[in-house]
């Protein structure tokens, strides 16, 4: 296994040189990572907000105008005008328009006033379920701090009857004082998702990137035949991995650079954590990556097949890293997938850079975690990919 | 006459089609079963439902009040209590590695305060990082206080013998479509959606591009062949392998996971063989333009990949976009498709509702057709 | 019958094919003969219809190919210079294809099928995949998916590069069958030997037409007579031959040198006197015919014009 560093550079330079020279692929490595994330980094919001809310309000008193005023205040809710009846509203929901309907019955506010129950009904709209539970925490949070005002109110009233009605000797009983809730919110005091997801964004582009690159690469030269040639030449196979994987290796760390710049500056996503440990996390991820496609080429014949295998490999690997889905809600079994998924432990390293401004001390299992994956599919492809080419 | 030969050729490509698809053993396995073996662990590990929220408690006043504070938040279904801490240090670091998701902090004199009348103050720490997530688990611990306080007003009252007055407001609320605000529900159609998109162009956009790099291509184009006879040839099969991908992830989808299918299954169907025929153009298309089979992936992996997930409202509401980028999200197939699955199986709706959907669809469908037949270029490229 | 009229063709700066024109009749075969990068490939893609001329066009029976491709392509067929039949497909299924893309129905696919087998000697490996088979069985199925659909025009792009020589000769006795049929053939060729089995011939050179006949045509028009000697030590004899400059044009085959003149005795004595001066035994002397790789060479030699 004899490495000779200045042939593995020469081979390096000629892959490089191949690489740079097609207008095309200079277009793919660089242009396009950037065009990606310019225009996923603006869609990656999931925040609850311009939720379309229609009401019918057949008490039209101070109370309900009241009522349909903390909603329509609250910057989260959009009045949608113009539905006359709950069989309008359900057909809007139906279609998408609306997403809230709220209906007020007559006599509200008389029977708040009077001490008695009164209605209120709400309809909203299920589909997407995270989205919903966040409306109907807003729309729980009104409603019950609007009723529970009112309560205070009445058991204000009859303490102070029953006072008045005690007043020659006997304790006044007091009006008891309501647990506060004060929340602080940390890593991400503005509850913004964008925070969330877009630094999460450059491992995925740059992840698709090299794996796809390096696959097709090398399968492309096996389905022309090209290996064959290269088999026969005095280059060993660790030279001839090294000159396919590193330009590729190289042009994604530039990218993640590149991108990373871009979430920071242009997207100005708070960055609270140790710039070197970035780049050492990124450049094992992208170890790990590479040694992904390395190994999807020594399994594929032909580049259709590779292509599969490759998507495959990506579209778990994404629903399973703890972008979107947390790994924490899935069953056990599932998340055993998640156990030996490198992109998992990058997207946590990332967030912890990111929004907690953790480092070494707190990733360090992760980053572990990583390099061990990343060694242990570089060994075994090249191992595969040596005895391929004998 | 001529539309005889036509149909002729077209035969004759497809089964060509066939036949090499049906050599190339791992593609045809792949193709066949890897959407339905996706659904079937997607379906089974991904949710979003916000349940089991790590709370880790610290009871700096330990008595009797506290207690039965904290005892709230034992039974609640949504939230678990992981740990008791001993000091904020402790609080704060689990937070940092993730390891709980909120901390509770109650303070020294926490009864005394509320005994003598004065307002107690608890505080809660959240980790905001995943934002949707911390958003629902504040409104579950905000309800769980608001009731707590709720209660001990009631049982103040009733120790001093006074009735309780009735809660002013009752609060009837309905949740549509999906009842038990099931994640399932819309990740699972979505989910097919997303691998229907992907895979459709992935696997055309070999096709054309193989041909001219085998060298298969010229002498095809010698031959009587039409170019709409060529693109019609080569997509039957893909399209027929997707469909029958469709008929079973639906079918799981229902038996296996109850994703419940509320509205029509053949309009459901029939709009995503639209779809299909659309996306698989798109795959030509990108093959024809690009003649290299590394280009090609590499482009519809692009086009289709990242763009179906994140751009199709799929989890990112497309109303959260600013307007340039919502302006893309109307040329991603996808979207449309996925709101019609949506649509019909959980909403229950039909065509009818459906109609600007369908009609972007087949916009789609119809402008990439010509578009991979007018490029598909049947004579040597210079 | 097919006319290719002034047809040019030009990529960049680089004109690939110059002006050509040439004529085939019904059960005439014509080779286009020329070394890699002459223009033939681009030439015959053009008479194919698959490349369009950028000046001149291309008339079979009478109907100009490029206005009509689709039409025309039913009565072409066209064997590139790559193998451009579906490895994944068997032979059969090869045949099978090509049959039906030509409008084909079943019954008559089948019968030609007999002919073909009989003929090309590949039934016992109707079952393989095309691209397991060895490169004369590969030409052989290319020319059969060529004539399943009975064409009146084959055109051939160098089909026996690289094959055995007894596949080539079966390959070459199948073309002539074809010609009692009244097929025309146009095919391309670096082989000179084969240019010479040839009805008519063409020299490319650069794109550019050099010289066009029948190979007797050829070969009388060079108007010199080759003489040819051979010599105790050949290689010094062609340096020594070269250097003096006297003959134009001097080929080493094997042991023997080949030496065109206008005049056979002259050259004799001319070449009595030069070698021996050396010490170079002159073994023997003889006049021959030129043969067309004496001829081409020739033919180049003289500024690629048109002798």
């Amino acid at each position: 296994m004899i490495i000779k560093f200045s042939k593995i550079t020469g081979f390096i330079r000629k892959e490089f040189l191949q690489m740079m020279r097609d207008v095309r692929m200079r277009m793919v490595l660089f242009a396009a990572p950037v065009i990606m994330l310019l225009l996923f980094g603006y869609a990656v919001s999931t925040d609850v907000k311009s939720i379309n809310m229609a009401y019918i309000d057949e008490d039209k008193t101070e109370l309900s105008r009241e009522l349909i005023g903390k909603f329509t205040s609250s910057g989260y809710f959009i009045n949608y005008a113009g539905i006359k009846s709950p069989l309008e509203a359900g057909l809007q929901m139906d279609s998408g328009k609306i997403e809230v309907f709220l209906h007020i019955e007559n006599g509200f506010e008389k029977k708040i006033r009077s001490g008695s129950v009164a209605s209120v009904q709400l309809l909203i709209d299920g589909t997407d379920s995270s989205r919903a539970s966040v409306i109907v925490s807003y729309v729980n949070t009104i409603t019950q701090a609007f009723s529970y005002n009112f309560f205070r109110q009445r058991v204000m009233l009859s303490l102070s009857a029953i006072n008045s009605g005690r007043q020659k000797g006997g304790k006044a009983v007091k009006m008891p004082q309501d647990v506060e809730l004060k929340q602080r919110v940390f890593f991400n005091p503005d509850l913004s998702s964008t925070n969330y997801f877009l630094p999460v964004i450059q491992g995925l582009i740059i992840c698709l990137l090299t794996i796809m690159l390096t696959s097709m690469s090398i399968v492309k030269e096996r389905e022309t035949g090209t290996i064959d040639q290269i088999a026969v030449s005095p280059i060993t196979p660790w030279e001839l991995i090294a000159g396919k994987t590193i330009p590729f290796a190289l042009v994604s760390f530039i990218d993640i650079i590149l991108i990373t710049a871009l979430i920071v500056f242009w997207f100005k996503v708070p960055f609270k954590g140790n710039i070197l440990f970035l780049m050492i996390s990124a450049a094992v991820f992208i170890i790990s990556t590479t040694s992904v496609g390395l190994f999807i080429s020594t399994i594929s014949k032909t580049q259709q097949q590779a292509i599969l295998t490759m998507f495959f490999f990506l579209l778990p690997s994404i629903m399973f890293s703890g972008f979107i889905f947390p790994v924490s809600s899935m069953p056990p079994a599932a998340q055993v997938i998640a156990f030996v998924n490198p992109v998992k432990y990058y997207v946590d390293i990332i967030r912890g850079i990111f929004l907690k401004g953790v480092g070494f001390d707190v990733l360090w299992p992760n980053l572990t975690a990583l390099a061990v994956i990343g060694s242990v599919l570089f060994y075994v492809s090249a191992r595969r990919f040596g005895k391929s080419l004998e | 006459m001529k539309i005889l030969s036509s149909a002729k050729r077209i035969l004759a490509l497809g089964s060509k089609e066939w036949i090499q698809i049906y050599r190339d053993g791992r593609s045809l396995v792949l193709s066949f079963l890897l959407p339905v073996i996706m659904m079937v662990i997607f379906g089974y590990a991904l949710s979003m439902d916000v349940t089991h929220v790590k709370l880790v408690v610290l009871d700096n006043d330990k008595t009797p009040f506290s207690r039965s504070l904290i005892e709230e938040f034992s039974h609640n279904e949504y939230i678990s209590v992981i740990n008791f801490a001993s000091n904020n240090g402790e609080i704060d670091s689990l937070l940092n590695g993730g390891e709980a998701a909120m901390g509770l902090v109650i303070p020294v004199e926490f009864e005394k305060r509320h005994l003598s009348g004065k307002s107690a103050d608890i505080q809660l720490l959240v980790d905001g990082s995943d934002s949707s997530s911390a958003l629902v688990s504040i409104g579950y611990v905000q309800a769980i206080v608001l009731d707590f306080n709720q209660a001990n007003e009631i049982s103040e009252m009733k120790q001093n013998g006074i009735k309780n007055p009735e809660i002013p407001v009752d609060i009837r609320s309905r949740i549509m479509y999906n009842s038990e605000l099931k994640s399932k529900n819309f990740i699972i159609p979505g989910i097919l959606a997303i691998i229907m998109a992907i895979i459709s162009a992935l696997i055309t956009s070999l096709t054309i591009s193989r041909e001219w790099e085998r060298g298969t291509m010229e002498t095809l184009i010698s031959t009587p062949v039409r170019r709409f006879e060529l693109f019609t040839g080569k997509m039957i099969p893909y399209i027929f392998i997707a469909l029958f991908d469709v008929i079973v992830s639906v079918c799981l989808g229902y038996f296996i996971f109850g994703v419940p299918l509320k509205g029509n299954f053949t309009e459901l169907y029939l709009i995503a063989l639209l779809f299909l025929i659309g996306n698989s153009s798109l795959g030509i298309l990108i093959s024809s333009a690009t003649k290299s089979q590394v280009l090609s992936v590499q482009l519809s992996m692009m086009i289709t990949f990242l763009p179906s997930f994140i751009l199709s409202g799929y989890v990112f509401p497309v109303k959260n976009m600013p307007a340039i980028v919502q302006a893309f999200t109307y040329l991603v197939p996808a979207k449309y498709l996925i709101l019609c699955i949506k649509g019909i199986a959980l909403k229950g709706i039909g065509l009818t509702l459906l109609w600007s959907q369908i009609l972007f669809l087949f916009l789609f469908c119809i402008i990439v057709a010509i578009g991979s037949i007018k490029y598909l270029d049947l004579r040597i490229p210079e | 019958m097919i006319e290719v009229n002034n047809i040019v063709k030009k990529f960049g700066g680089i004109t690939a094919v110059n002006d050509i024109s040439l004529k085939a009749g019904k059960g005439e075969i014509f080779g286009i003969v020329g070394p890699d990068g002459a223009g033939k490939s681009t030439l015959l893609r053009i008479i194919a219809s698959i490349m369009k001329p950028d000046n001149g066009n291309v008339i079979l029976d009478g109907t100009d190919i490029h206005k009509n491709a689709f039409t025309a392509r039913e009565n072409i067929a066209y064997m590139p210079q790559r193998f451009g039949l579906y490895e994944e497909l068997t032979v059969e299924e090869n045949i099978n294809f090509f049959g039906r893309i030509f409008g084909m129905n079943g019954k008559n696919i089948e019968k030609r099928k007999e002919n073909l087998y009989k003929f090309s000697h590949l039934e016992p490996f109707k079952n393989r995949l095309a691209g397991r088979l060895s490169g004369g069985m590969k030409q052989k199925l290319g020319l059969a998916c060529a004539l399943i659909h009975q064409p009146q025009l084959i055109i051939l792009d160098e089909p026996t590069n690289g094959v055995d020589p007894v596949s080539r000769r079966e390959f070459w006795k199948i073309l002539y069958d074809l010609l009692s049929g009244g097929v025309s053939v146009i095919i391309s060729t670096a082989y000179l030997d084969e240019a010479e089995r040839c009805g008519k011939i063409c020299f490319l050179y650069k794109g550019n037409l050099i010289s066009e006949g029948t190979p007797e045509e050829i070969k009388n028009s060079i108007g010199k007579s080759l003489i040819v000697v051979i010599t105790s030590d050949p290689r010094k004899s062609e340096k020594l031959l070269r250097e003096r400059g006297e003959f134009s044009n001097i080929i080493l085959t094997g042991n023997s040198l080949r030496v065109f003149t206008d005049n056979i005795k002259k050259a004799k004595e001319s070449l009595k006197s030069i070698l021996p001066e050396q010490d170079i035994n002159i073994l023997s002397m003889s006049e021959s015919d030129a043969t067309l790789e004496d001829c081409f060479v020739e033919l180049l030699s003289g500024d690629g014009k048109i002798s």
